[in-house]
C-alpha cells in the first residue's frame, strides 16, 4: 500500500486542490447555487481546518493521523460484485429500495429499484453524466417539475409517493427541493460537514411523500481495499412528509481492511406526524469514518434512531436531532463495540425547542482489547421549551486492562418546567454474575460470552422491524464472538 | 400576597458585607511585569529561590491563553489595569508584631470574625487576610503547643523556607492553567498551616479574606499539609465591598494529606456577586486542588457558593495513596445574573481509592449555573470506585443549569456512576406547604434548604449556620 505522507499543515491546501480539482471538471454540470454552497463550505472549511482537540466535541477524538494522508477520490473503477455478493452484508434484507455505493460513487448495477416509484431510480439506463455512474434517466422528466420551482417540502405540488434517487440525479430533477434542504439541517461550525459539502459526489436522496408508508429503504455504503488512500464524501438527504413514515438503513461497511476516509453526511427532514426508523450502522476495521447525522422534527413527529458501531481505526458519528416543533419525540440507541485498537466516538446532540417535546437515550459501549469507546452526549433545553421531558442513560462495559472508555453526558437547561436526567456507569462484568453462570456449568468464556450479550440486548432488541433486527442482532452476535476470542 | 411576591420579599435583603474601611493603602501601581513581581518580591523579602519561581511562572504564563471552555462569559480582563499589590498601611508608631490597626478591627468585628481571642467563636483560629496581606492570625500560641504551624505565608517563607520550599506548588504547579500561573507570579499572601504527626488539630483553622480596596486583584496562595496520621479543619470564607467594576479574584489552594492524614476543607463564598443588573461584582477564578499522598488519607471540600459575579472553580483531589478518599460536597448558587461553572475532579491513582461527589446547583433570575467535573481513573488503579450525583433547582424560567460530568476510566475493575437530575419549585410545592399553614417565603426556604440539607450537613456548624441565611439572602427576588 503506498501512501503519500502530507505535512500536517498542508491538509487544507491538499483538500483545497481536491476542491480546485473536482470544481474544474464539474463546470456545467452543476447549477450556480450548488457551486456557490461548495465554495462557501470550502471556505469555511480552509478557516478552520480539520478539528482539533481543543474543540470540546473532538474531545476525544483526534484526527492527527488523518491530516497527513493524502486521501483521494477513487477514479474510475471496476466493481465485480454482482447483488449476490452482499446478501450477507444486507441489514434490510428484503428491503423494497436499495441504493449502494462502492468506495463513495453510486453502483446501479448494486441497487433495488423501489416499486412504489414513479420516477426515480430505475427508470432508464445508467448515463455517462454527473459522478460517471449515476442513473439518470434518459432525459425525460416523468414529473414534469425540472427547473420550476416548487413550494418546498412543506407544500410540494404533487408528487409519486417515493422518489429514491443518487445525488446527481436528484440535483438535476428536484434543484429546488434539493437547494430547499443542503445544508439547511446542519448546525454551525461542523469543519467535516463542511469538507463533505465542499467534496461530496455522491449520496441517496430519499422524498416520501406526505402520509405514504415508504417501507424500509437500505443505503449500502461498501469500502472495498485499495491500493492508495482513498477519500468518499457521501451526501444523503431523506425527507418524510407529514404523516408519512419510513425505516431507513444506512450501512457502512468495508469489505477487509482498508485505507480510507469517509466523511458522510446524512441531513433528515420530518414533517409533522411523520415517523422515521433510522438505523446507522458502521463497521470500516482499519479505515476513519467521520459522520455527521443531522435532523429537523416537526411537529408530533418521531423519530428511533439506532446509531451501531461495530468497528474501526477511528469510527466516529455526530448526530444531532432539532426538536423543532411541538410535541415531536425522539429515540436514541446507541451501541458501540470496540477492541482491537478500534476507536469509536459517539457524539449525540438533543435540541428541545418546541413546547412538549420528549427524548429518550440509551447509549452502551463494550470496550475490549485496546479499544476506546468514547460517548459525548448533549442534551439542550432552549428558552422557552417547557414541558420537555428528557433521560439520557449510558453504560460502558470494560473487559481488558488495555480498554478505555470516556463519557460525558451533557445537560443545558435554559427552561424550568422540565424533566430532564442523565445517568452513566463505568465498569466490569459483574462478579457475581459471573459466578452463578459457572456454578450452572458454563465455562468462564461461556459465561462471559452471555453476559457481555446480555449487556448489548436492551440495545439490539429495540429495533422495531423485526427483519432489521435479527439481522442486528446477527452481526452484533458475529463482532461479540469475534471481540472475546481477542487476546485480553 | 401570591407565592412570586413573598419570595421576592424574602429576597429582598442587600449584600450585607458590601461596605469599604477607609484606610490608608500601600499599593503598587497597576501593570504586570517583571519589575512588578520584582517589587512585590521585595516587599514582602523574599529569598531568591522564591523570586525566580515567580519570574518562571510569569514568563510562562505570558505564553499561555485565557481558558474559554468554561460556560461563562465576561468581557476581556485587562490584566495591565490589576493592581496586584495593596496593603493596608501601618500607623505610624506600629511595627510589625505590634497590635492591629483598630479601623482593620473594626472591620472584621464587622463582618463578625472576631480578630481577638476571646470571642463567640472562640474555638477557632483565623488568618485574616486583608487585600494583598495577612493582618491577623489568631490562637497562634495555642497551636503552637501541639507543633502546629499556622500562619501567613509571608510569615511561612521567612520562618519556615524549607517546608516551604518542599511542597509550595507540588500539588498546583507554576504552569498548571492559565489562572493559576497568573497566581503564582504575583501572589501576595495567604494562609500556611502545617499540622505534625499523630496531631489531631484541636480547634477549627480558618481563613477570612476580604477584599477592600477598589481596582486591585487578590491573588492569594494557602498550603496546608496534614503529615501522617494528622487531621485538620478548615474553614474559608470570603466578603468584598459593593463596586460597579468587576475585580478579580485568582486563588490557588494546596492540600497535602501524607498517610492517614485527614484534611476537610469548607469554604462559604459570600464575594459581592454584582447588582440586579448584573453590574460589578468578583471574578472568582480559583484553583483548589488536594493530593491525597499516603496511603488511607482522605480529602474532603465542602463548598457553599453564593456569591461572585462569576464562579470558575473546581476544587479537586488526586487520590494517589492506596485507599485514599475523595470528597467533593457542594451547594452553588446564581441569582440575578451571576455565573458559575463550578464542581470537581477526582483523579484515581491509587489502589482501592474511593471518591464521592454531591453537587447541588440553584438557578434564579438570570443566573447560569454549570456543574463541571471530572471522575478519571487511571490503569492500575484497581477497585476504585466513584459516585457522582449532580442536582439542579431551577427558580425561574430565566436562568440556566448545566452539568458537565467528564469520565475517563482505563481501569475494568473500577466502578464509575454518575447521575444527574433537574427539578423545579412548583406552584405545587408551594401551595402544599401553604395550605399547611407555612408563609410563602418560608415554604421557599424550607424547599431550597430541604435540597441542599445532604451539604450543609458536612459543614461545621458555625457554618452551616451562616450558609442557611446566606441563601436565604442571596434568593431574595428569586421568584417574581
Amino acid at each position: 500500500m503506498t501512501t503519500k505522507v502530507l505535512n500536517p499543515t498542508t491538509a487544507v491546501d491538499h483538500y483545497r486542490s481536491l476542491f480546485r480539482a473536482r470544481a474544474t471538471r464539474r463546470v456545467g454540470a452543476e447549477p450556480p447555487w450548488l457551486a456557490d454552497l461548495r465554495a462557501a463550505a470550502m471556505a469555511r472549511f480552509a478557516a478552520t481546518g480539520l478539528p482539533a482537540t481543543r474543540d470540546e466535541r473532538w474531545h476525544y477524538t483526534s484526527l492527527a493521523a488523518v491530516a497527513p494522508v493524502a486521501f483521494a477520490p477513487p477514479g474510475e473503477q471496476c466493481i465485480g460484485l454482482d447483488t449476490g455478493d452482499l446478501a450477507p452484508l444486507l441489514m434490510a434484507p428484503g428491503a423494497k429500495a436499495r441504493l449502494c455505493f462502492v468506495n463513495g460513487r453510486l453502483a446501479p448495477s448494486l441497487c433495488l429499484a423501489p416499486s412504489l416509484s414513479a420516477d426515480g431510480i430505475g427508470r432508464g439506463a445508467p448515463s455517462p453524466r454527473g459522478a460517471g455512474v449515476s442513473p439518470t434517466p434518459a432525459g425525460d422528466d416523468p414529473t414534469g417539475v425540472h427547473g420550476r420551482p416548487c413550494g418546498g417540502p412543506a407544500a410540494p405540488p404533487e408528487r409519486s409517493a417515493l422518489r429514491l434517487a443518487g445525488w446527481a440525479q436528484a440535483i438535476e430533477r428536484w434543484p429546488d427541493e434539493m437547494a430547499h434542504h443542503l445544508g439547511h439541517h446542519l448546525g454551525a461550525d461542523q469543519p467535516v460537514a463542511e469538507l463533505n459539502m465542499a467534496l461530496a459526489c455522491d449520496g441517496a436522496v430519499l422524498f416520501v411523500a406526505d402520509g405514504v408508508d415508504a417501507g424500509r429503504v437500505e443505503l449500502l455504503f461498501l469500502t472495498t481495499a485499495t491500493s492508495e488512500p482513498l477519500f468518499s464524501a457521501p451526501r444523503n438527504l431523506i425527507v418524510l412528509g407529514a404523516g408519512s413514515h419510513a425505516t431507513v438503513v444506512e450501512n457502512h461497511v468495508a469489505l477487509g481492511t482498508a485505507n480510507a476516509f469517509a466523511d458522510p453526511v446524512t441531513e433528515i427532514d420530518l414533517g409533522a406526524r411523520a415517523q422515521l426508523d433510522y438505523l446507522k450502522l458502521v463497521h470500516e476495521p482499519g479505515s476513519f469514518h467521520t459522520a455527521t447525522v443531522a435532523v429537523t422534527q416537526g411537529c408530533d413527529s418521531r423519530l428511533t434512531a439506532h446509531l451501531l458501531a461495530l468497528g474501526g481505526r477511528l469510527a466516529r458519528t455526530e448526530f444531532a436531532t432539532h426538536l423543532a416543533g411541538a410535541g415531536g419525540s425522539a429515540q436514541l440507541f446507541g451501541l458501540a463495540l470496540a477492541g482491537g485498537g478500534d476507536h469509536l466516538d459517539l457524539t449525540t446532540r438533543i435540541d428541545h425547542d418546541a413546547l412538549a417535546t420528549r427524548s429518550r437515550e440509551l447509549v452502551k459501549q463494550i470496550v475490549t482489547g485496546r479499544g476506546r469507546g468514547c460517548f459525548s452526549g448533549l442534551v439542550h433545553v432552549h428558552p422557552g421549551a417547557q414541558q420537555t421531558d428528557a433521560r439520557l442513560t449510558n453504560a460502558n462495559l470494560l473487559l481488558s486492562d488495555r480498554a478505555e472508555a470516556d463519557t460525558r453526558p451533557i445537560l443545558r437547561i435554559d427552561a424550568d418546567d422540565v424533566k430532564c436526567s442523565h445517568g452513566a456507569t463505568v465498569g466490569r462484568l459483574d462478579d457475581e454474575a459471573l459466578f452463578y453462570l459457572r456454578a450452572r456449568g458454563l465455562d468462564a468464556d461461556e459465561a462471559r460470552q452471555i453476559l457481555t450479550a446480555a449487556f448489548a440486548t436492551e440495545v439490539v432488541a429495540s429495533v422495531a422491524d423485526p427483519t432489521v433486527a435479527a439481522a442486528v442482532r446477527a452481526r452484533v452476535d458475529r463482532r461479540l464472538t469475534e471481540l472475546l476470542e481477542e487476546p485480553r | 400576597m401570591n407565592s412570586k411576591q413573598s419570595v421576592e420579599a424574602l429576597l429582598a435583603k442587600e449584600y450585607r458585607d458590601g461596605f469599604v474601611t477607609p484606610i490608608d493603602e500601600d499599593r503598587v501601581p497597576p501593570g504586570l511585569n517583571e519589575a512588578v513581581i520584582r517589587l512585590i518580591s521585595e516587599k514582602k523579602g523574599e529569598p531568591d529561590w522564591l523570586l525566580a519561581w515567580r519570574l518562571a511562572a510569569f514568563r510562562h504564563w505570558q505564553t499561555m491563553v485565557e481558558p474559554t471552555w468554561a460556560w461563562v462569559h465576561y468581557p476581556p480582563i485587562d490584566y495591565q489595569a490589576i493592581t496586584y499589590y495593596s496593603a493596608p498601611k501601618r500607623r505610624a508608631g506600629t511595627r510589625s508584631g505590634d497590635a492591629i490597626d483598630p479601623e482593620l478591627l473594626r472591620t472584621y468585628d464587622k463582618l463578625g470574625i472576631p480578630l481577638a481571642e476571646r470571642e463567640a467563636l472562640a474555638g477557632v483560629a483565623v488568618d485574616a487576610v486583608f487585600d494583598s496581606v495577612s493582618v491577623a492570625t489568631t490562637f497562634k500560641d495555642r497551636l503552637a503547643e501541639e507543633g502546629i504551624l499556622f500562619c501567613s505565608f509571608s510569615e511561612a517563607v521567612r520562618s519556615h523556607p524549607e517546608l516551604v520550599r518542599r511542597y509550595l506548588g507540588s500539588v498546583v504547579g507554576p504552569a498548571d492553567n492559565f489562572f493559576a500561573a497568573l497566581n503564582a507570579a504575583v501572589f501576595t499572601d495567604g494562609s500556611f498551616c502545617y499540622i505534625p504527626p499523630k496531631v489531631r488539630c484541636p480547634m477549627e483553622l480558618s481563613t477570612y479574606f476580604r477584599i477592600n480596596a477598589a481596582a486591585t486583584g487578590q491573588f492569594e496562595r494557602t498550603l496546608i499539609i496534614a503529615d501522617r496520621g494528622s487531621q485538620v479543619s478548615y474553614l474559608e470564607g470570603c466578603t468584598a465591598p459593593m463596586r460597579d467594576e468587576n475585580q478579580l479574584h485568582a486563588a490557588v489552594v494546596e492540600l497535602i494529606a501524607e498517610e492517614e492524614a485527614r484534611i476537610k476543607y469548607s469554604t462559604v463564598q459570600n464575594w459581592y456577586p454584582g447588582d440586579a443588573e448584573g453590574k460589578g461584582g468578583i471574578y472568582n477564578f480559583v484553583t483548589k486542588r488536594g493530593e491525597c499522598r499516603g496511603a488511607r488519607s482522605r480529602i474532603s471540600w465542602t463548598q457553599v457558593e453564593t456569591g461572585s459575579a462569576i464562579t470558575w472553580k473546581y476544587p479537586s483531589c488526586i487520590l494517589r495513596g492506596d485507599d485514599s478518599v475523595g470528597e467533593f460536597h457542594s451547594v452553588a448558587l446564581t441569582h440575578h445574573h451571576q455565573q458559575a461553572d463550578t464542581g470537581t475532579k477526582m483523579v484515581h491513582l491509587g489502589r482501592n481509592t474511593r471518591s464521592t461527589i454531591l453537587a447541588k446547583g440553584i438557578s434564579a433570575g438570570r443566573g447560569q449555573n454549570s456543574y463541571r467535573g471530572l471522575v478519571k481513573v487511571a490503569k492500575g488503579a484497581t477497585g476504585a470506585r466513584n459516585y457522582s450525583q449532580c442536582d439542579s433547582l431551577l427558580i425561574g424560567d430565566t436562568c440556566g443549569a448545566h452539568t458537565f460530568p467528564y469520565i475517563e476510566v482505563k481501569e475494568p475493575s473500577a466502578r464509575v456512576e454518575h447521575e444527574a437530575s433537574t427539578s423545579k419549585i412548583g406552584e405545587d410545592q408551594l401551595f402544599y406547604c401553604q395550605a399547611r399553614g407555612i408563609a410563602p417565603e418560608e415554604a421557599v426556604s424550607m424547599l431550597v434548604n430541604g435540597f441542599c440539607k445532604e451539604v450543609f450537613r458536612e459543614l461545621p456548624m458555625e457554618f452551616a449556620v451562616e450558609a442557611r441565611k446566606l441563601l436565604g439572602v442571596s434568593l431574595e427576588d428569586a421568584i417574581g
